[in-house]
């Protein structure tokens, strides 16, 4: 592992790599992903896990400029995976996963929820604070 | 003597009632697997109590003393145990019993259903499955080698660093087995249902376990409860919570942030022995009584042989 991933557990940075694509609208070079992840990441960390990911068929790249630009891919494979998540995605929400096989991020909020969030999130919207 | 069968009872009352503060003040890893083990351990001791009660009362019946060859008049002068309630306990102890088996059946079946979706899914061993939808859902499903499920919704709401609290937050679920402590402490709550809050309990207990394996990671828990945050406000935004959730004072994702802006946890020994003294005290209320009640028997069968030697 190289010293750069240190404090991940297996797998991570490529899930962080994947999400990061995931929520950009553009295609990104491996600066452009380094930037946005930030944390101190070597340019060839990225640069590595991007290739690997590339070579399991993970993301697509396309030329640009001296080097590639990466996305996720998208595909038959990828909008079979979307479907099937869409159905577990219903197993879940229609209440029918009783027995709690899947854990959700998110749970209902109450009135006071809802302030105390907002509290959290106008807090820590200052700058230099890591905002969306 | 029977009278000591309602110790299982009332641990599991006063372990329900306990695990609330347990699993707010210690350490989640600890509160997760000292809860699912005092969980476990009860509602088998509650079972075997009500079993035992059942079989007491029913062992002074004409019928089934003839066929267990026993004496009643022995076995009267040791129990006395309205029949009454022993047909109660042993219609308790049945449904409870049923209760487990829907439970295990329920369980199962979605895990199965899980495992095969899973098997579609494109997963690496990076596991994240990404789903192009707006809303923002994220969730962990233990079935086969596991997978992460995000939308492109929530990616897109969060900053870097909050991504990678949401992922390491889905992770931990996975890495930690948190499933099979979920599972364990809901069969307990399905064949004991006094267990109820405290399955609850387990349940926040673990998404604080899994925020704090986060925090560990992304090195600050800010950044994890603001995640939190925007998820939830997200979410709620698309579909108003039900009205249920309202009603409940302090809801699982506040117990969450306060648990990640607040002062860090500490082992608290006198709530653990409580509760494992608890524990203990019923499992050996259960030991014991079985083994008075086998005796017993053994007892009863003795007498009876003695009578049948003197009639002839």
């Amino acid at each position: 592992m190289p010293p750069e991933a240190r404090g991940r557990p297996r797998g991570a940075l490529e899930r962080e790599i994947l999400a990061c694509l995931a929520a950009a609208a553009v295609p990104l070079s491996p600066a452009e992903v380094r930037d946005e992840l930030g944390d101190g990441l070597a340019y060839t960390t990225v640069m590595t896990t991007l290739s690997r990911l590339h070579a399991k068929g993970a993301v697509s790249r396309q030329p640009a400029g001296r080097g590639y630009a990466y996305a996720l891919r998208g595909g038959p494979d990828e909008a079979q995976a979307s479907m099937t998540a869409h159905r577990m995605l219903k197993l879940l929400d229609t209440g029918s996963n009783r027995a709690g096989v899947l854990s959700r991020f998110i749970a209902d909020l109450s009135h006071q929820d809802e302030q105390l969030l907002n509290d959290l999130l106008a807090d820590s919207a200052r700058p230099g604070t890591d905002p969306p | 003597m029977m009278l000591l069968g309602l110790i299982p009872l009332a641990a599991s009352v006063l372990l329900a009632l306990t695990s609330g503060i347990l699993s707010r003040r210690l350490s989640p890893g600890v509160a997760v697997a000292l809860l699912t083990l005092l969980a476990l351990a009860t509602s088998v001791a509650t079972g075997i109590v009500l079993c035992l009660a059942a079989f007491s009362a029913l062992a002074r019946q004409p019928l089934v003393a003839a066929a267990g060859g026993w004496s009643r008049a022995t076995w009267r002068s040791w129990d006395q145990l309205p029949v009454g309630w022993g047909v109660l306990a042993a219609a308790v102890a049945a449904g409870l019993l049923a209760g487990a088996c829907v439970y295990l059946a329920r369980a199962t079946r979605e895990l199965v259903r899980a495992s095969r979706a899973c098997r579609r899914l494109v997963v690496g061993h990076h596991k994240l499955v990404i789903t192009r939808d707006e809303r923002p859902t994220a969730y962990s499903v233990p079935a086969g080698t596991g997978a992460i499920v995000v939308s492109t919704g929530m990616l897109r709401l969060l900053s870097a660093g909050e991504r990678r609290a949401l992922l390491a937050h889905e992770a931990a679920h996975l890495r930690h087995h948190h499933a099979s402590y979920l599972m364990l402490t809901q069969l307990a709550a399905a064949a004991n249902p006094l267990l109820r809050p405290l399955a609850r309990n387990v349940r926040l207990a673990v998404e604080l376990w899994a925020d704090q394996v986060a925090a560990d990671e992304v090195g600050d828990r800010r950044i994890v409860a603001r995640a939190l945050a925007r998820a939830s406000l997200a979410a709620t935004r698309d579909e108003p919570s039900p009205s249920v959730a309202m009603a409940i004072a302090e809801t699982e994702v506040s117990a969450r942030v306060r648990a990640l802006v607040g002062r860090p946890r500490r082992l608290y020994p006198v709530a653990v022995a409580a509760a494992l003294t608890l524990t203990l005290a019923s499992s050996t209320t259960a030991v014991a009584l079985t083994w008075a009640t086998h005796r017993q028997i053994e007892i009863a069968q003795l007498a009876y042989m003695q009578a049948q030697v003197r009639a002839r």
